[in-house]
């Protein structure tokens, strides 16, 4: 069954639309990540999910029940904000049990509650702390305890960790995801960072100007990105797109154009004129250094190395381009800037793309 | 006091030394019509009739402010103007938080101009509105009671407490509002349950103001208030003076305990008045 | 005042879908309706009243009174009391934007220059703000005072011949008198805002220009006072509006006199409608006072958003 539901969502601010029409089913259990550029609208379609921002056409349900004319507190929804968003004046204890005190709920439910999910969080030291006393990555969890204790049908998140620092974020990270185990709850999650969502999604949303680019696993993502937009925006580094146009030597199959190389394309193209202008698409981990002898390396000029230890990144240019692209290949590199060298694509992980940045029957 | 800068070792220069000495000189200056006060207050009338006002007095001499405190106007004085000062200072504080959280927290069109229009109030002379207000406490028949000090105290409030409190909820991050709503909180209890309790260094500094102005108003106990009995202390203090007319000292007595409340609310809470008045000002 | 709030509740029922928006447009109204109330009725209506009045004849007692177009602002733009009075505030006026503006400037700067016992300096030019026009005119009419008043001690000590000049009784010098003790309350002020301005000012773009050579008169002069403009104009546009304001202190200083030598607009204006219960006329009086402050504020406004362009 699905836990939420969104049909036809749209929502403009000042007359500027900005969703544009969303449709999306979010199963019960579910860990969703919400990930594009900023100013895509995934906060905006998290604030409406919440409640806290009125939708100006569509319908949201939740747990079965229509929500979208009902109060944020009555969604059976919670939210842990980008700022943790902290009662500055209350110790966590009583930050954590705001909301069953507005509720007069008795005390000593309040009081059981409050520990039991001090406990999950291992924050039980802490409850008598006012915020300002708390490290980050403490206010953090008190956030989270604070959205748990209410015992919500969806957690939301609204950028959690992007005020924390680099190690405390990969920390955290671990710590949703195992609390996600643990409590098996449905949760939605938005995200610019795109490591933060190919680690933690069930399920990854990607969202571009005020519409949903594609749905899936991350692995899906990876593996058969729907268009332009996805291929580029999943998968560090950055996936390498080429313009080029479709080659149908006589007699012979497809082919498209890599630098000087050209590589042969299946079937998947049959549908096209030759000559369509088309995207090609590499990973830089699906390039590597080939021989001049090999006719399908193709000849490019190294601009930059980056060492990374394990592996190396080159950044190259073909002859007569300026646009960069990255190979990635293992080990320490032993080419130099402004070395000639020869790039061999992996014929059979290269993405094609039409001319809106659709992609072309990838299998 | 010492900022990193100065420690750094280096030739002598004379600059600081020259602008402590100037520092000093013009502190003196400024205090001394203040001093001059005191000086009075604690000489006989004969003294100063001797034309010893500004001489340091040799021993201490208490009766003008004996004679103060004996006067049974200054008591009826003092409590007047209490009772206007704290409901009036409580009253426009009250409105600047109701209008001020709108403002900050829920903004709608055309608010900004609604907000610029009664922050502007602040800036008129009330001259302007004198005759009006006459008018209308008259037909109501609150003439010479102290009703219309505390009204036009709380009104007259109401831009610069607005503006204050609009600028302290603005820097209360929204989303402790959105939270608080999320646990199901209404805007009324995120008002008091949070909104209030983080802007207290913010109601400590409105208040100082205006229990201040209050008190040292001077106009509107002279247009609504005839009889001795509704004085407030500034207005009594004109009417004694003229009671006192050559007695310098109890004069000075008169006046320094008429701005003892401020004085002391100054030295107490000098931050809190500092901050009130540059954010009037600046934000203004 | 209340057309936003009516605008709102409107647009709040166009929304059918909005649940969120609805509940604060309540709110809005439900928080706003008692300020919103005790201003339109204590201020916006007696200024419009004041308009009214303007026209009228009206003696403060009387219920009658009659309609007299535009004679009373003909009676008062004519009256060469109410030419010596503008003329007076005018002088107010630039009297305070000099005085305190630039006292206070000289002072915040000693003080920024992070002396021994800045606070306590900054609280002695503080204090007089915190006490009342009332107790400060008493003061300065002490100072004033002919016969043994300090200012004329000090002159009768330093040429050794008595001196006696009287004044707070001279038409020449009253209103003079009355700014300088005005000028003496309001230094601080200036000062603080003037501080406040300083502190604002980040220390890198000093070091830089002392690290480019230049002298401390330099650094100041090409770079704090530059910077120091929206502290400026804020200082100016409050020293010019409170000049309007100037009523308490003159009042117990002078009352407007010797013969009037020192009525600014708003104690003519007191005069004409409290003393002499003339208030249709006091009301032309106020109206103008209005059209004045206005001008002001909107030039102020103006200046204001010139400055928060370039310095924000």
């Amino acid at each position: 069954m699905s836990e939420v539901t969104l049909k036809d969502i749209r929502k403009s601010f000042d007359g500027l639309e900005i969703i544009k029409g969303v449709n999306l089913e979010i199963e019960t259990g579910e860990f969703v990540v919400f990930v594009g550029p900023s100013g895509c609208g995934k906060s905006t379609l998290l604030r409406l999910i919440s409640g806290l921002e009125d939708i100006g056409s569509g319908s949201i349900t939740i747990a079965g029940r229509d929500v979208t004319r009902v109060p944020p507190s009555q969604r059976g929804v919670s939210m842990v904000f980008q700022s943790y968003a902290l009662f500055p004046h209350m110790s966590v204890a009583q930050n954590m049990s705001f909301g069953l005190r507005l509720a007069k709920v008795p005390k000593k439910e309040i009081e059981r509650k409050v520990a039991e999910a001090a406990e999950v969080l291992q924050i039980t030291h802490l409850l008598d702390r006012k915020p300002k006393q708390l490290s980050g990555g403490q206010r953090q969890r008190v956030a989270i305890g604070r959205s748990i204790i209410r015992n919500p049908n969806v957690f939301l998140f609204d950028e959690p960790l992007s005020n924390l620092d680099a190690a405390l974020r990969v920390q955290m990270r671990v710590e949703i995801s195992r609390l996600h185990q643990e409590i098996k709850t449905t949760m939605i999650y938005v995200t610019h960072d795109q490591v933060e969502a190919m680690t933690l999604a069930d399920k990854i949303v990607v969202l571009n100007e005020g519409r949903i680019e594609q749905v899936g696993t991350p692995m899906e993502l990876y593996r058969r990105p729907a268009n332009r937009f996805v291929a580029e925006f999943i998968g560090t580094p950055k996936m390498n797109l080429f313009d080029t146009e479709l080659v149908v030597p006589q007699g012979g199959s497809a082919l498209v154009s890599f630098g000087s190389a050209l590589i042969p394309v299946d079937d998947r193209v049959a549908h096209l004129q030759p000559g369509a202008s088309l995207s090609l698409g590499l990973r830089p981990e699906n390039l590597e250094l080939g021989s001049a002898a090999d006719p399908t390396t193709a000849e490019a000029r190294i601009e930059l190395v980056e060492k990374l230890g394990g592996e190396s990144m080159l950044h190259a240019h073909f002859p007569g381009s300026k646009d960069l692209f990255v190979v990635n290949v293992a080990g320490e590199a032993a080419v130099r800037p402004g070395e000639t060298v020869h790039i061999k694509p992996d014929p059979d992980a290269c993405y094609l793309f039409d001319g809106n940045g659709r992609a072309i029957g990838q299998s | 006091m010492t900022s990193p800068a100065m420690k750094k070792s280096r030739a002598f220069s004379p600059w600081p030394a020259a602008v402590f000495i100037c520092l000093v000189v013009l502190a003196l200056l400024f205090l001394a019509p203040t001093f001059g006060v005191l000086l009075a207050a604690m000489k006989s009338t004969g003294d100063i009739a001797a034309g010893q006002l500004w001489s340091i007095p040799t021993t201490l001499f208490l009766d003008n402010f004996r004679e103060v405190l004996a006067n049974p106007s200054v008591k009826i004085y003092f409590l007047n103007t209490f009772l206007v000062a704290v409901p009036g200072t409580f009253g426009s504080i009250l409105m600047g938080i109701l209008a001020g959280y709108v403002f900050a927290k829920l903004p709608f069109r055309g608010s900004n101009l609604l907000f610029l229009a009664i922050v502007s109030g602040m800036f008129f002379p009330p001259q302007i509105i004198l005759i009006p207000l006459f008018r209308i406490f008259n037909a109501l028949g609150i003439l010479d009671t102290l009703w219309p000090l505390i009204i036009v105290h709380i009104a007259m409030g109401i831009p610069i407490c607005t503006l204050l409190m609009r600028n302290f909820f603005a820097t209360v991050p929204n989303a402790l509002r959105e939270a608080a709503i999320l646990e199901g909180a209404n805007e009324w209890q995120v008002l008091t349950r949070i909104a209030i309790p983080v802007s207290l260094p913010a109601l400590a500094v409105l208040a100082t103001l205006q229990f201040t102005w209050i008190w040292n108003d001077f106009l509107w106990p002279l247009i609504f208030t005839q009889s001795d009995e509704k004085r407030t202390i500034m207005l009594g203090l004109v009417n004694l003076n003229g009671q006192y007319s050559v007695a310098w000292g109890v004069q000075g007595a008169l006046a320094l305990m008429a701005s003892l409340p401020t004085l002391i609310i100054f030295l107490f809470f000098q931050r809190f008045f500092i901050r009130g008045m540059t954010m009037g000002a600046v934000k203004g | 005042m209340s057309a936003p709030l009516f605008r709102a509740v409107t647009m709040a029922r166009r929304l059918d879908t909005g649940i969120m928006e609805r509940q604060n447009t309540i709110w809005r109204i439900l928080l706003l309706a008692i300020p919103l109330a005790v201003f339109s009725i204590f201020i916006v209506w007696p200024l419009l009243n004041s308009f009214y009045y303007s026209f009228t004849n009206w003696n403060g007692f009387n219920a009658e009174y009659d309609f007299v177009g535009l004679k009373n602002f003909s009676k008062v733009l004519t009256t060469r009391l109410f030419t010596n009075a503008a003329i007076n505030t005018l002088i107010w006026m630039v009297a305070a934007i000099v005085l305190p503006s630039l006292a206070g400037l000289g002072l915040a700067l000693l003080l920024d220059s992070k002396i021994r016992g800045a606070n306590v300096f900054k609280s002695i030019f503080y204090l007089p703000i915190c006490l009342s026009a009332i107790v400060v005119g008493q003061i300065w009419v002490w100072i004033f005072q002919p016969d043994w008043g300090l200012l004329n001690m000090a002159i009768s000590a330093i040429s050794g011949e008595p001196f006696t000049y009287a004044w707070l009784a001279k038409p020449g010098s009253a209103i003079y008198a009355v700014i300088v003790a005005w000028s003496w309350q309001q230094t601080g002020l200036s000062m603080v805002i003037f501080l406040a301005g300083l502190t604002g000012i980040p220390q890198d773009l000093t070091e830089v220009a002392e690290i480019e050579g230049a002298t401390r008169w330099q650094r100041t002069w090409h770079v704090v006072l530059p910077l120091l403009r929206p502290a400026t104009v804020v200082v100016i546009a409050l020293s010019v509006i409170n000049s309007l304001k100037g009523f308490d202190i003159l009042y117990i200083m002078t009352g407007g006199g010797p013969f009037n030598s020192s009525d600014t607009l708003a104690m003519y204006m007191y005069n004409e409608s409290f003393k002499k219960y003339r208030m249709g006329y006091g009301s032309a009086i106020s109206v103008i006072l209005f059209l004045i402050t206005l001008t002001i504020i909107f030039i102020y406004f103006r200046q204001l958003k010139k400055v928060d362009e370039i310095y924000d």
